[in-house]
C-alpha cells in the first residue's frame, strides 16, 4: 500500500529524525512535558487572599499613567512600537517632535517651548509636566491617537495599548468564575493542553516544511523521478498520499506529546470530570492546519523549482509571525495567523470570546493548504507530461 | 606563449570562481538582499544607539549566514554534477574553498553595505557591532554547513541552523558564550567565540565533505 511505504520512507529520513528529536528536545526545554507544579486550583474566600492583577479601562489610572510614559518615551526621543507586531524603537525628526510638545502642552498647559526642553541658550532644562485636571478621558484618548499616529502606529497610546496602563486587582467573583469556565468547559485537561499547543505550534508551523521537501526531492536524489512519471498511478493519488504520509507522521509524534504532557497531572484532579480526548481535540484543531499549510507550502515550491526555495517561503512567513505572536500572547486571534497563541494557563474567557476567530483562522488556513496540495498535484502531472521542466522552464 | 603552473592555477581559481558565482551564489545572493531589504519593514532601522541596533543585526540580518554559507555543498546534492567534479583535474575540496571564500566575503559585503545603510539612517553602529553580526550570520552558516557535510542531506542542514536559531529564543540564557542575541543586552564576548568557532567549523565540515566524498 503506497501511504505505508510512505510512512517507511519518511521515518528513514533523517530530517524525520531530526524533527523527533527537536520536538522533544524542545518540549522538555520549555517545561511542557510536565504540568504537575502548575496545579489549578479553587479560589478561597480568605482575608487578604491575592488573586493576581488584570488590565482593565480605568481612565483615572490610565490617564496620569499613560501620560507619564509618553513625558519619558519624549525626553528620551525613543518611542516602543510594534506597528506590525515587530518590536521597533521610533525617534521622531524635529517636526513630529515639535507637534509631540503641542500634544503634551495641551495636556499640561505648559508651553510647547518648555516642553521642547530649551531655554534661550538652548540648553536643555528640566520641567516638571503634569496632567492637566479637568480633561476629560475622550479627549485624552484623542490626544493619545494623535499621539500614536506621530509615532506611526502600534505605539503604547494606540486605542487598544492604552488599556495596558490600567492594573486592577482580580476579586474573588471574578478568580472564581475563571475557575468555574476551567472546571466546566476545559475540564482542567482542556487548558493543559491549550497552553501545550501554544509552546509546540511554533514548531509545527516550521519543521513539517523541511520534512515535505525532503520526501520531493528524494525521488530526484534517489533517480526514482522519471520512472515514478511512467507509472499507471495518477498524480492526485501519489501528491495527496504523500501529503497525507507527511502530516501523519507529523502528528502521530505530536499527539503521543500532547498526551504525555496532560498525563502529568491526571491524577491531581481525582474526581473530578476531565476531558480525557483535550490532547487529541486540540491538537488537530489548533496545530493540523498549520501543519497542514507548512506541508503544503514544502512540497508546493519543491516541486515547482526542484530547489529547497520553499525553506525561505515558509521561514519568512513564520519569522514574521511568530515576532508579531508576541502582541497576540493573551489569546487574541487574527485571521490569517500562522500559529495561533495563548501563553497562559486557563484565561478561558478570552479562549471563548476570541473562539469565532481563531475557528475562522484554521479554516483558512487548511483551505489554503488544500489549494496548495491542489495546485502540486497540477503541477506534478504537468512534470509527468513533460510541460514543466524544471527551475520554471516551460517546454513546447 | 609558455604557460606556467601559476598561470595555469590562477586560470583555473577564476573560472572555478565564476561559474559558482553565476550558478550557485547569484540566486543566494538575491534571497539575502530580499531580507536586508524587508529588515527595514519590520524592525525600526533609523536612530538608533548601540544596543537597539543590534536587534535587526541580531535578529534577521544574520540570517544571511544561513541562506548563503549552509548550501556550500548543494550544487554535490545532484550526484551527476558531483560525478563531473569529481571527474575534473581540480581537486573537490579546493572547489570548496573557493566557494567558502567568496562566500564569507559575501556575507561581510552584505552586512558592512547594511550597517553602511543603517549609519545612514542616523544609527550609532560600531565596530564590535558589525563584527559580531557578521559572527553570528558564520555561526548561523557554519553549524548548517557541517550539517550538511555530516548528512548530505540539505533540508536538514537548514533545519538545524533554524533550530539553533529558535534555542536563542527559547533557552538563550543557557546557551553562554553561544549566544547569538548577546548584543542586544551589550555583551559581545560571546561573538568572539562565535567567529572563532564559526571558522573551526567551516574547516571541520569542509575536511569532513573531503573524506565522505573519498570514501565514496
Amino acid at each position: 500500500m503506497l501511504f505505508l511505504k510512505e510512512i517507511k520512507k519518511i521515518a528513514l529520513t533523517i530530517t524525520f529524525i531530526v524533527f523527533l528529536v527537536a520536538l522533544i528536545a524542545i518540549s522538555a526545554s520549555q517545561d511542557i512535558l510536565d504540568f504537575s507544579d502548575m496545579i489549578i486550583t479553587a479560589p478561597l474566600q480568605l482575608q487578604g487572599e491575592d488573586f493576581g492583577i488584570q488590565t482593565k479601562e480605568v481612565p483615572e489610572q490610565i490617564m496620569p499613567s499613560a501620560f507619564d510614559s509618553l513625558c519619558e518615551e519624549f525626553a528620551a526621543n525613543e518611542y516602543v512600537a510594534y506597528p506590525i507586531g515587530f518590536h521597533k524603537i521610533v525617534k521622531l525628526n524635529d517636526n513630529k517632535r515639535e507637534k509631540m510638545a503641542e500634544i503634551i502642552s495641551a495636556l499640561s498647559d505648559v508651553p510647547v517651548d518648555d516642553i521642547l526642553g530649551y531655554n534661550t541658550d538652548n540648553d536643555k532644562i528640566d520641567i516638571e509636566l503634569v496632567l492637566k485636571e479637568d480633561v476629560s478621558y475622550e479627549k485624552f484618548k484623542t490626544y493619545m491617537r494623535r499621539a500614536d499616529n506621530l509615532i506611526g502606529g502600534g505605539s503604547q497610546y494606540s486605542d487598544t495599548n492604552i488599556l495596558t496602563f490600567g492594573y486592577v486587582e482580580i476579586t474573588y467573583n471574578e478568580a472564581a468564575e475563571q475557575y468555574n469556565l476551567i472546571l466546566e468547559y476545559d475540564h482542567f485537561t482542556g487548558a493543559y493542553a491549550r497552553l501545550f499547543c501554544d509552546y509546540i505550534g511554533f514548531l509545527i508551523s516550521i519543521l513539517p516544511v523541511f520534512i515535505s521537501i525532503t520526501v520531493c526531492l528524494k525521488d530526484r536524489r534517489a533517480k526514482m523521478r522519471d520512472l515514478i512519471y511512467t507509472r499507471q498511478i495518477s498524480s492526485f493519488k501519489l501528491v495527496f498520499t504523500r501529503f497525507l504520509a507527511v502530516l501523519t507522521m507529523v502528528i502521530i509524534p505530536t499527539v503521543i506529546l500532547a498526551y504525555i504532557s496532560n498525563l502529568s497531572v491526571w491524577n491531581h484532579y481525582d474526581g473530578m470530570v476531565l476531558d480525557y480526548l483535550a490532547p487529541l481535540k486540540y491538537v488537530l484543531g489548533w496545530l493540523l492546519p498549520s501543519a497542514m499549510i507548512s506541508i503544503a507550502v514544502g512540497m508546493l515550491f519543491t516541486e515547482l523549482t526542484n530547489t529547497p526555495i520553499a525553506i525561505a517561503i515558509q521561514g519568512l512567513w513564520w519569522f514574521i509571525d511568530i515576532n508579531i505572536g508576541v502582541s497576540r500572547l493573551k489569546g487574541v486571534h487574527n485571521l490569517f495567523e500562522l500559529t495561533p497563541r495563548h501563553n497562559s494557563l486557563g484565561n478561558t474567557r478570552i479562549f471563548l470570546d476570541e473562539f469565532n476567530t481563531l475557528f475562522t483562522n484554521r479554516l483558512i488556513i487548511t483551505g489554503i493548504a488544500f489549494m496548495f496540495v491542489t495546485a502540486t498535484i497540477f503541477v506534478y502531472e504537468q512534470k509527468r507530461r513533460g510541460k514543466i521542466g524544471g527551475y520554471g522552464k516551460i517546454e513546447k | 606563449m609558455v604557460v606556467t603552473e601559476k598561470s595555469k592555477n590562477k586560470l583555473q581559481v577564476r573560472q572555478i570562481a565564476k561559474i559558482n558565482l553565476r550558478h550557485n551564489f547569484l540566486p543566494l545572493f538575491l534571497l539575502s538582499l530580499i531580507i536586508l531589504a524587508i529588515t527595514p519593514i519590520l524592525f525600526g532601522t533609523a536612530n538608533l544607539n548601540e544596543t537597539a541596533s543590534a536587534v535587526p543585526l541580531e535578529m534577521l540580518v544574520s540570517i544571511i549566514g544561513v541562506v548563503i554559507l549552509t548550501p556550500l555543498f548543494h550544487p554535490e546534492q545532484n550526484s551527476e554534477i558531483e560525478d563531473i567534479i569529481s571527474s575534473k583535474y581540480v581537486n573537490n575540496t579546493y572547489v570548496h574553498l573557493i566557494r567558502g571564500i567568496y562566500s564569507i566575503i559575501g556575507i561581510a559585503v552584505l552586512i558592512i553595505c547594511f550597517s553602511v545603510y543603517m549609519l545612514i539612517c542616523g544609527c550609532k553602529l560600531t565596530i564590535p557591532l558589525i563584527l559580531g553580526t557578521f559572527a553570528d550570520a558564520m555561526f548561523l552558516g557554519s553549524i548548517g554547513l557541517l550539517s550538511a557535510a555530516v548528512s548530505n542531506n540539505l533540508p536538514v542542514a537548514f533545519m538545524v541552523s533554524i533550530l539553533y536559531y529558535l534555542l536563542n529564543i527559547t533557552i538563550q540564557s543557557k546557551l553562554g558564550y553561544f549566544n547569538l542575541f548577546s548584543m542586544m543586552n551589550g555583551n559581545y564576548t560571546p561573538n568572539l567565540w562565535l567567529l572563532t568557532s564559526s571558522i573551526l567549523i567551516i574547516v571541520i565540515a569542509i575536511l569532513i565533505k573531503r573524506i565522505i566524498t573519498k570514501c565514496r
